[in-house]
């Protein structure tokens, strides 16, 4: 008779200083051997009391502030609140400055694919896909520095329109970049997307089912990678999405089961495909005009509460405002794509290996600025 | 479905006591607080409104009272809803609402971390962003800001109160 060994479950720490969690987060697993048993997130390590600021700066003033909720893709995150308040004053936005928005706002969110996809690349051991897709989004940077003079935090989209015009032959400039870019793509796709140990590794990994995501709310690519076909800028269009064409790509388990971490890889590879489509066409259709529409300078939007969704990189940000009819928010509630990603963790998790809750982390693109506000 | 034609269906199945509230913005249902899980529990499990999707989940603290949000998607119609409730600042309870949405179980925790309000029958009650040992609900209007936090002074400097809006 051998001795009993004493088996136990170990509690392990993963952050907030961990070069594969994106940003500053936390996770107290608790593992048996390589197998997680449960993963709690803690997060809050990045709260900056973005929503109490906004109660105290006027309505102009907390543009910058959405900069710094979603650095990756700050366009698209201006966008998001200037469109609220637009709402909520009832603003005519002429239509160069809507094309505009449209353009930098795809571009933005094709460099944020590429880092998402990038990084998850890194997390799993390819580190060469990163830096090949930090030098394709280096030249978008550079397309969107022409037009605002800042490569991170824009704050270019304001409210009413955009803030400054775009030079003499940007669109072209575009289009060049567009040429090379889809080349680069095909590289890409070679390099990771056909992979097979890449596939191996996301593939039937962490599914989430169509029912979870919903329950759960996932959003955005996450969402469309659970199958659910689904995206504001076509079922509840806003600005001048109605007369583009474009996919709506959504997952249908290509190398596994509908839902994987494969899955959601793959739409956010086709959504930067149909944003190159999207930015083609608006290259053809813009037309010259005004850039900012008849805003007050001191705003006052009537008394209410109004909820807003717009389609961005990571899933869709939802602003909740209400507003008193002063001069600032009275409650301003951002709901981001990463929160509600981040909060199905805990439900996906158990069963997995450590190393693969990296590719689920990676899959579920979090950021954590946005995470925590 | 119209927001009208929402409402007029949840009044036909339902006995509880439902408000139409118009503001600037469109109506918002208004319902008490503890009529809160029945009334999203049919409203998600109704297959004509099919709300499955508890998209965003917030409050605000109107003296004296905390309003509750619930906006409501249904990934089914593509219709949306804002319901809302009303809990007194003193006592600021309500049921929560994980069993129906399991998204609700972080968005709660932010709304019990940042404005106080406690949801009974929640599985995991603690601050979300904001540490463990911190005091008070900083999203209150009559939040006082620390001054000294385990030993990090908070004080405003000279330049900051020169920037402080008035």
């Amino acid at each position: 008779m051998g001795k009993q060994l004493r088996t136990e479950l170990m509690t392990i720490n993963m952050g907030p200083q961990h070069p594969s969690t994106h940003g500053v987060i936390r996770f107290i697993i608790k593992t048996d051997g390589e197998v997680i048993h449960e993963c709690q997130p803690d997060v809050g390590y990045l709260h900056r009391s973005i929503e109490k600021i906004s109660e105290k700066v006027n309505w102009q003033g907390f543009v910058p502030f959405t900069d710094r909720v979603d650095y990756l893709a700050s366009m698209n995150a201006n966008w998001a609140y200037c469109f609220a308040v637009e709402r909520m004053l009832g603003t005519e936005v002429p239509r160069r400055a809507e094309f505009l928005r449209v353009m930098v706002g795809e571009l933005n969110r094709i460099s944020s694919h590429l880092i998402a996809i990038g990084a998850t690349a890194m997390d799993l051991g390819g580190f060469t896909p990163f830096i090949q897709l930090l030098r394709e989004r280096e030249y978008i940077n550079d397309l969107l520095e022409m037009a605002c003079g800042a490569r991170l935090t824009y704050n270019y989209i304001s409210i009413g329109g955009v803030n400054y015009d775009v030079p003499r032959n940007w669109t072209e400039k575009v289009g060049e970049f567009l040429e090379h870019f889809e080349l680069a793509m095909e590289q890409m796709n070679r390099l990771i997307s056909y992979n097979r140990i890449f596939i191996n590794r996301m593939a039937n990994l962490a599914v989430i089912p169509r029912e979870m995501a919903i329950q759960y709310n996932l959003v955005g690519p996450n969402l469309r990678g659970s199958g659910v076909k689904f995206d504001l800028r076509r079922d509840h269009p806003y600005s001048v999405y109605p007369e583009l064409d474009f996919e709506v790509p959504v997952g249908v388990g290509i190398e596994g089961q509908v839902g994987d971490c494969y899955d959601r890889y793959h739409v956010r590879m086709m959504e930067i495909r149909e944003s190159i489509n999207i930015l083609r066409q608006c290259i053809k259709m813009m037309p010259p005009g005004e850039i900012q529409g008849k805003v007050k300078n001191v705003i006052k939007p009537p008394e209410g509460t109004i909820h807003v969704r717009t389609e961005t990189p990571r899933g869709d940000t939802g602003y909740l405002i209400q507003s008193d009819g002063k001069t600032s928010a009275y409650r301003l509630k951002i709901r981001t794509g990463s929160f509600t990603a981040m909060s199905v963790i805990p439900a996906v998790a158990p069963g997995l290996f450590i190393a693969d809750l990296i590719a689920l982390i990676g899959s579920l693109d979090v950021v954590a600025p946005e995470l925590d506000r | 479905m119209e927001q009208k034609s929402i409402f007029e269906a949840l009044q036909s199945k339902t006995q509880l006591p439902l408000e139409w509230v118009e503001d600037a913005y469109g109506p918002k249902l208004k319902i008490a607080p503890q009529d809160l899980v029945a009334v999203l529990t049919l409203l998600k499990n109704d297959s004509a409104l099919g709300f499955d999707c508890l998209t965003n989940q917030t409050g605000s603290h109107m003296d004296p009272v905390i309003r509750l949000y619930y906006v409501l998607y249904s990934y089914l119609h593509h219709h949306e809803l804002v319901v809302f409730c009303e809990v007194p600042v003193g006592a600021p309870v309500v049921n929560s609402v994980v069993g129906l949405f399991g998204g609700a179980n972080w968005l709660e925790r932010e709304t019990f971390d940042l404005l106080g309000v406690k949801f009974t029958g929640h599985p995991d009650l603690t601050r979300i962003m904001l540490p463990e040992d911190w005091v008070g609900h900083p999203l209150r209007k009559d939040y006082v800001y620390v001054q000294e936090y385990n030993g990090i002074d908070n004080r405003p400097s000279e330049i900051t109160k020169s920037f402080q809006p008035s």
